[in-house]
């Protein structure tokens, strides 16, 4: 073997071992470059054959399963192109329960009313009622004028309508069908039902007249929360200041007749009326708000109906005559009856009571009546 | 004798429920037609009853032939 | 004992609308109440499905849960009924039904529906079988006759299965075996429990 041999022999060696680099690099080249091509052509490609995540068929059982609308020919006046309409499952729980899945709404909305009846109680047997200290002057100012009365009163007795046929429908299944019988529970039902979907849009009305008309004075100022520090004294502990409205009744109003009130009043109307065309899961939430805020409310309502009546004496009448005793107005708001009397409002005698005698101013002396 | 106001509201709201029942919608009954309660014993025989006609149906029906 | 099923096998459903048409006419369902649906899904695309969709009977029914009344009541067999004498039209059914089973009649301002309608199984209602109380509120009772619902047992394609649950179950099963492919027990799982 020669020197030129040897170079020979190694140069076809390094030849055939380039050669053999090149045909292995190249075989994983080329097939790449289809993957470049269509890389090119459709975006980056997932690796395998079909992209898992759009499967097409398992998709669309998934949407029909989700409450995804597909395409009918019949109509109504309702959906009818959803399969499986999931809302009314969660809605049905929440109303309803389950089979050991006591209902919330039913369950929180019961025990919210009983422990507002049962506060007040205790209130009444620790406190008794708020009386007009020193008794009547016998003297009387102005204090809601008709329209404001009538107002008031529209309002009290439809909402007491409303709340007992409203509540008719939630508790009536398991309260009223034992006492009444289907058949019974169903004709008292159907009253129920029909007086509260004709009422309840006339009390929504006379609602947002309530609110607009008493706006301003229910403005929130710093006495109120003075009122509300000392809870009004009603716990003891001498009175504080008020205006027309105290911190109390502010709270209700804007809580209560606001808050509560309108929440109450929309999701009505969402139910009231649905000729709109909204959907059942609107239908659903807007049922779950309209029970709940009405039960909170008529919980804050049995407060309010207390503190007028039962609960301080000499506070219905500026309700019901729209005047109240000069005793109370100084006791219960000294700021307002100040302001009265500096715009030139004269306390007059009260009224005689039907058949009696007419008292004279500060005749009528410590025994209250 | 005189005749309250309260009263008279009363005599015209019975007169009203009274009048109510000229409604189209009130339901009479047939008299000797069941509309009790649905009952579970009487439900389970007519189920048991019928479930080997409709189990045969069923197989004549659907069955590819 | 049977406990009655619908089955709608997707694969054999071309969308005719017999169902629909037959269930209409065999009970003079009010117009603007369809007890019976054909929904088509993905229509137009490749790999479109039409399924035709009922009442399905459900064994923890929602609405019978949530009736203010409670007017439904279950066959010994299954099937879901409820009595329109009882029913105030109040709409909870409706919200509450996955399937869009039980429908109105009217849905008008101030919230008068009228009187719920919905699928049968073709067994009548609570009034006594084949009066004309039944025919005229819930429409023909043909379970009581010994048939099955008229919209599976005319089924052109045999498409819609109605009867036992056991039975068409069995018959849907030897489809799949033969035919190949994934069984598709549609809706079953939400009307019958988790383990079905």
């Amino acid at each position: 073997m020669t020197f030129s041999d040897k170079t020979v022999a190694k140069r076809r060696w390094r030849a055939m071992l380039y050669s053999l680099l090149a045909i292995i690099a190249l075989a994983m080249i080329l097939p790449s470059l289809g993957y470049v091509a269509a890389w090119a052509q459709s975006g980056p490609m997932v690796i395998g054959y079909e992209s898992r995540d759009s499967n097409p068929r398992a998709d669309m059982w998934r949407d029909a399963r989700q409450s995804v609308a597909g395409t009918t020919d019949q109509s109504g006046p309702y959906t009818t192109n959803v399969l499986i309409n999931n809302s009314g499952e969660i809605w049905r729980e929440i109303r309803s329960g389950r089979e050991g899945v006591p209902s919330p709404l039913k369950r929180f909305g019961g025990w919210i009313m009983l422990l507002s009846l049962a506060a007040i109680a205790v209130f009444f047997a620790v406190f008794g009622r708020n009386k007009i200290e020193g008794g009547r002057e016998g003297l009387t100012v102005p204090r809601w004028t008709m329209y404001e009365r009538v107002l008031h009163w529209f309002v009290a007795i439809t909402f007491i309508v409303l709340g007992i046929t409203g509540l008719s429908l939630l508790f009536g299944r398991t309260v009223l069908i034992p006492v009444l019988g289907a058949r019974g529970f169903a004709a008292y039902a159907q009253v129920a039902m029909t007086v509260h979907n004709f009422v309840g849009p006339a009390f929504g009305v006379a609602l947002v007249l309530m609110i607009i008309s008493w706006l301003g004075v229910n403005i929130p100022k710093r006495v109120d929360l003075e009122w509300l520090k000392t809870f009004g004294g009603y716990f003891g502990g001498g009175h504080a200041p008020s205006e027309k409205l105290n911190g109390g009744e502010k709270l209700w109003y804007w809580i209560g007749v606001v808050g509560l009130g309108l929440a109450v009043v929309i999701t009505g109307f969402i139910l009231d009326f649905p000729n709109f065309g909204q959907d059942r899961a609107t239908m659903a939430l807007a049922h779950v708000i309209h029970a709940g805020a009405a039960m909170f409310w008529i919980a804050l309502f049995f407060g309010h109906a207390y503190m007028g009546t039962l609960g301080t004496e000499g506070a219905l009448e500026g309700m019901t005559t729209g005047r109240v005793d000069t005793a109370w107005a100084k006791q219960h708001h000294n700021l307002w009856y100040a302001q009265l009397l500096e715009q030139g409002v004269k306390p007059m005698p009260a009224e005689p009571p039907r058949g009696g005698p007419p008292p004279s101013a500060k005749s009528v002396t410590g025994s209250s009546t | 004798m005189t005749v309250k106001p309260i009263s008279r509201l009363g005599a015209a709201f019975a007169f009203a429920v009274l009048l109510s029942a000229c409604d189209m919608g009130v339901v009479v009954y047939e008299p000797g037609v069941y509309k009790g309660d649905p009952d579970p014993i009487a439900s389970q025989q007519a189920a048991a009853e019928r479930s080997d006609a409709l189990a045969d149906r069923a197989g004549s029906a659907f069955a590819d032939r | 004992m049977a406990r009655m099923k619908f089955l709608c096998d997707v694969e054999r459903c071309i969308e005719c609308h017999a169902c629909v048409t037959a269930c209409k006419n065999e009970h003079e369902v009010p117009w603007g109440v369809n007890r019976r649906r054909v929904i088509v899904m993905d229509d137009g695309q490749p790999g479109e499905k039409a399924i035709s969709v009922a009442c399905m009977h459900c064994s923890d029914a929602p609405c019978a849960a949530v009736c203010p009344v409670d007017c439904f009541y279950q066959t010994a067999d299954g099937i879901v009924l409820h009595d329109k004498d009882l029913c105030i039209g109040c709409g909870y059914c409706f919200y509450a039904c996955p399937f869009g089973a039980p429908q109105y009649p009217q849905q008008t301002a101030f919230g008068v529906r009228g009187k719920m309608d919905k699928c049968t199984f073709c067994a009548g209602g609570p009034e006594e079988p084949h009066s004309e109380a039944e025919l005229t509120k819930y429409g023909t009772n043909r379970i009581a006759e010994g048939k099955l619902p008229l919209c599976a047992e005319m089924c052109a394609t045999k498409a819609l299965l109605a009867g036992d649950g056991d039975v068409i179950a069995n018959i849907y099963r030897k489809r799949v075996m033969r035919r190949g492919g994934r069984p598709q027990s549609w809706g079953w799982q939400a009307a019958y429990g988790q383990n079905v």
